[in-house]
């Protein structure tokens, strides 16, 4: 595929993506709470695919399928159990955020924080963690786009222009109606991405396979766990943080609040859960069929596993290898403008409200959008350096959203514990899991995360015990 | 309170199911066998899932 027709492809997903975000401005009132979480008006569709574009990313279209080509069916395993685990806390948790939202009017997950724990010195450690954890993952985004569309198109489109492509489009739909526009143009993502999927993974079983059956066993131990790479400690390790992504993660928690009824946030979780086993087992069939190509000869042999996706766009048939780039394009962005989106108005209510007195709803979205342009540069300075595989960015992202974990479950089932313990079982929490990343440790080879977690439960329990019951902690008990 | 209880109940074995088969039961089986678990158990969970939405409506 060449420069020209590389540029067009995705100058023509951008005119449709900013023309639908324009039109989304219809729909947006001046209004923080509007422009934030909707103001709860999301019905079960625009809910449905916002979620799971939001969710999905370039994680998937580029991590996923090169980590299943090198890593074998561990991948869907460590996926599955990232689904079934959001299935499960979206359940329990999404209708009580979505009550406390209705009731109190919050519009970020640190301000639910903040008021729970009587403080908002805790909205403030929940945005400072959540700016370090997910400016990594957002830039992880970015780089997916990149390194496909400097396959896709064989350098043709370099490295720099490409990041600098997402990101504008990322802050330019963010910046246009908030939700409005991110929820919008993520439903025409959300139903790019799966379609592309559905029609990659066909055409590259029908040009690999003709009628042949796809023989699993062919990838021998690639077919099974354990294996040298998922290793129940690793599995485990990998799986732990993902399970929670779904309350850890504030770009998701935020989308709670957005359905207009809990009728629409039934029908978010139900149509989320369908896309999410689809989209799973599409692109990690998609990853085990190219290694089983490689055996045959008709794919080449990848030792990094990020450029088994490029590798395959610049295989494809232009039509075909648009289409993938534009997939590709499409799961970054939609995760990027939401997680900018989410990081704003966090900077912006729990950090800035609370040290600036008396802002006006107006003077509040202008700050926003200063942050959300602040936030971007942010990710493309952190792009721009190539660190690490894009899976291992996203999974170091999440672990160190883990010690939110006790602070959000505790706070739905138990009145003790006040700012003191939230605060001192984030700093825990990110403590360890800093350190152990860092010094590449599993002491007494437990996984690094259960490490994690068990410190920042074992915190929490033990602050909470001395810190004693919290005023107004049960209204959130009975949510 | 109790359909909670039965949902916590349910989720828990799915999940130690799905870490346990394809590490106990599973272990060394060439073929699709793990690729077919997972995605079953995934695919039941969510119906699981809709049921008790259903039921708790």
């Amino acid at each position: 595929m060449d420069a020209t027709l590389t540029y067009i492809a995705i100058a023509i997903f951008i005119l449709v993506g900013t023309g639908i975000a324009w039109l989304s401005k219809r729909f947006l009132r001046k209004e923080a709470k509007d422009f934030y979480a909707a103001s709860g008006r999301f019905g079960t569709v625009l809910a449905s695919l916002s979620y799971a574009a939001t969710t999905y990313s370039a994680f998937m279209f580029i991590g996923l399928v090169g980590m299943a080509y090198a890593t074998g069916v561990g991948t869907l395993g460590f996926e599955l159990v990232y689904l079934v685990g959001t299935l499960f806390l979206l359940y329990h948790i999404a209708p009580k955020y979505w009550t406390l939202h209705k009731k109190y009017g919050y519009i970020t997950p640190a301000e639910v924080l903040s008021d729970r724990y009587g403080s908002g010195g805790v909205g403030v450690a929940v945005t400072l963690l959540s700016l370090v954890a997910l400016i990594p993952y957002a830039a992880s985004q970015v780089i997916g786009v990149a390194v496909a569309a400097e396959g896709a198109s064989s350098g043709a489109v370099t490295f720099s222009t490409a990041v600098v492509i997402a990101i504008a489009v990322a802050l330019l739909w963010a910046a246009i109606a908030g939700i409005w526009s991110v929820g919008l143009t993520d439903v025409f993502q959300g139903i790019v991405m799966v379609c592309t999927g559905v029609i990659m993974v066909c055409f590259v079983y029908w040009q690999g396979f003709g009628q042949r059956p796809l023989d699993l066993a062919a990838l021998g131990s690639l077919s099974y766990v354990p294996s040298s790479t998922w290793t129940f400690a690793n599995f485990v390790n990998m799986t732990l943080p993902w399970f929670f992504f779904a309350i850890t993660n504030p770009q998701v928690v935020q989308r709670l609040f957005a359905p207009k009824t809990k009728e629409a946030q039934r029908g978010m979780i139900t149509w989320f859960g369908i896309y999410g086993i689809t989209f799973t087992v599409i692109v990690t069939l998609l990853g085990l069929m190219l290694r089983l190509m490689t055996a045959d000869g008709a794919f080449p042999l990848i030792a990094n596993r990020d450029a088994v996706t490029p590798t395959l766009l610049s295989m494809l048939p232009a039509w075909l290898s648009i289409i993938g780039l534009v997939a590709v394009i499409a799961a970054s962005v939609s995760t990027i403008d939401g997680i900018i989106l989410t990081l704003s108005s966090m900077t912006v209510r729990d950090v800035l409200r609370r040290y600036a007195k008396g802002v006006t709803q107006k003077a509040e979205i202008a700050v926003a959008r200063i942050t959300i342009v602040a936030i971007a540069i942010a990710c493309t300075i952190f792009a721009l350096s190539k660190p690490g595989f894009i899976v291992d960015l996203a999974v170091l992202s999440s672990s160190l959203l883990l010690p939110q974990v006790p602070v959000v479950i505790g706070m739905f089932v138990w009145c003790r514990g006040g700012k003191w313990t939230a605060v001192a079982t984030i700093v825990a929490g990110f403590g360890v899991a800093l350190a152990l990343y860092l010094l590449k440790a599993s002491p007494l080879d437990i996984p690094a995360n259960v490490w994690t977690i068990a410190a920042s439960t074992l915190v929490y329990v033990a602050a909470a015990a001395i810190e004693g019951k919290t005023e107004g902690a049960a209204r959130f008990v009975e949510a | 309170m109790k359909s909670s209880v039965a949902f916590l109940a349910v989720s828990a074995l799915l999940v130690a199911l799905m870490y346990a088969v394809p590490y106990g039961l599973l272990n060394g089986l060439q073929g699709w066998p793990t690729f077919a678990f997972w995605t079953a158990a995934a695919f039941a969970y969510l119906i699981i899932v809709i049921a008790f939405m259903r039921r708790g409506r």
